[in-house]
């Protein structure tokens, strides 16, 4: 059951990430502007969005199939060597184009300052979770590094999941900018959450650690008012 | 001659000057409504529609409306500043099946579509932010803002 629900993600982010391709082939035609630009306009400086924005499709493109093709196990006991020099090929694309073209992307964002904070949090956790891995990694922690390679792929999966919510709530009459919202912020609060949950050995462990740190240095400077000596 | 065929005879001498003497401002303006949606449902709505057919879904761009409409609030033309006359108008959206187009009118999107037409060329100018371009960059033109369009004199 849980090989059969495995392969249905996996499947359904795979069949996702041809779609998006397919469908951003229209970014590259040069007689005409896309209707994702068009929405945007005017733009102060429309060619320098135009090639963040044909950098993050171009990005995207390799991260997304190649960072579930990282996270086979069986490709991974096979071909070790492969999953290394595809893996940095993957990280230096994910942490040197795709999110930093993201960042720039997002300040022209549909939902004003709700959907610009939307992608930067979520350009935020690949950042960070990509950094992480390679530490892990490097570190040949590698159930940590499992688990936030698993961060990485669920937030660029939000790509996926966010169409997903705007085809389906497309039947209903709400406010578009809204349902772009939802279409955002329930994936990338909610990825994040479920691979915490059901990957990670110590959920939310960052955030236990800093209850910690804080716990006892309470305790140490309630112990030296006390006891000075 | 009966009672009834000398009432109908007077009713036919008042209806029919009534109505060949009707005032024509009235109906100029009615007809010249009905062409400038017609202007623009041949010049604006039917390339874009034809257009949003031809999209993909899995783009983060808005999906297309159910259903649009013309509102044209002022039919008086307003001169812009190069001395053109042209006329304003709006098109609103409609957005999910669940709702009936004819009755919910508050369930329209107001202003999806703002622009101006100019009636004696026939040209569509739409507004995007602050500033106006020709109607066809809605279906992906490589057109430039127009200035000093769509503004009153």
């Amino acid at each position: 059951m849980k090989k059969i629900s495995q392969m249905l993600l996996y499947c359904f982010f795979a069949l996702g990430s041809i779609l998006i391709t397919l469908s951003s082939w229209v970014y590259f035609d040069f007689n005409e502007r896309a209707p994702f630009l068009i929405e945007k306009l005017p733009l102060s400086f429309e060619s320098l969005y135009i090639f963040a924005l044909r950098i993050h499709v171009l990005a995207a493109a390799l991260s997304l199939p190649g960072c579930l093709l990282l996270t086979s196990k069986s490709l991974l006991k096979r071909y070790p060597r492969f999953h290394r020099h595809f893996g940095r090929m993957v990280g230096f694309c994910i942490l040197i184009a795709l999110a930093p073209s993201g960042f720039y992307l997002a300040l022209f964002a549909r939902g004003g300052f709700a959907g610009t904070f939307g992608f930067w949090l979520s350009g935020g956790i690949v950042v960070w979770a990509m950094l992480r891995a390679i530490h892990e990694a490097r570190a040949k922690r590698y159930a940590r590094h499992r688990v936030f390679t698993f961060h990485v792929l669920g937030q660029l999966g939000v790509a996926v999941l966010s169409r997903a919510i705007l085809v389906a709530f497309d039947s209903y009459p709400l406010n578009p900018d809204l349902i772009y919202l939802i279409s955002l912020w329930i994936p990338v609060v909610g990825t994040f959450i479920f691979i915490e949950f059901f990957f990670s050995p110590t959920p939310f462990q960052f955030l236990h650690r800093r209850i910690y740190d804080q716990t006892i240095n309470h305790s140490s400077s309630f112990h030296e008012l006390v006891d000075p000596s | 001659m009966t009672k009834q065929s000398i009432i109908l005879v007077l009713f036919m001498s008042l209806w029919i000057p009534l109505k060949t003497i009707h005032p024509l401002h009235a109906q100029t303006s009615n007809n010249n409504l009905s062409s400038i949606e017609s202007i623009l449902e041949k010049k604006l709505l039917d390339p874009l529609r034809k257009k949003e057919s031809e999209r993909s879904k899995f783009s983060r761009a808005l999906l297309p409306p159910t259903g649009r409409k013309i509102r044209i609030e002022n039919n008086t033309p307003q001169t812009d500043p190069q001395g053109h006359s042209f006329i304003s108008f709006s098109i609103d959206e409609n957005r999910g099946y669940a709702v009936n187009p004819q009755k919910s009118d508050h369930q329209w999107l107001k202003n999806a579509i703002v622009g101006c037409m100019y009636p004696a060329s026939g040209e569509v100018m739409v507004k995007r932010g602050n500033v106006f371009y020709p109607a066809s960059i809605l279906w992906g033109a490589q057109v430039t803002t127009a200035s000093l369009v769509c503004q009153s004199h």
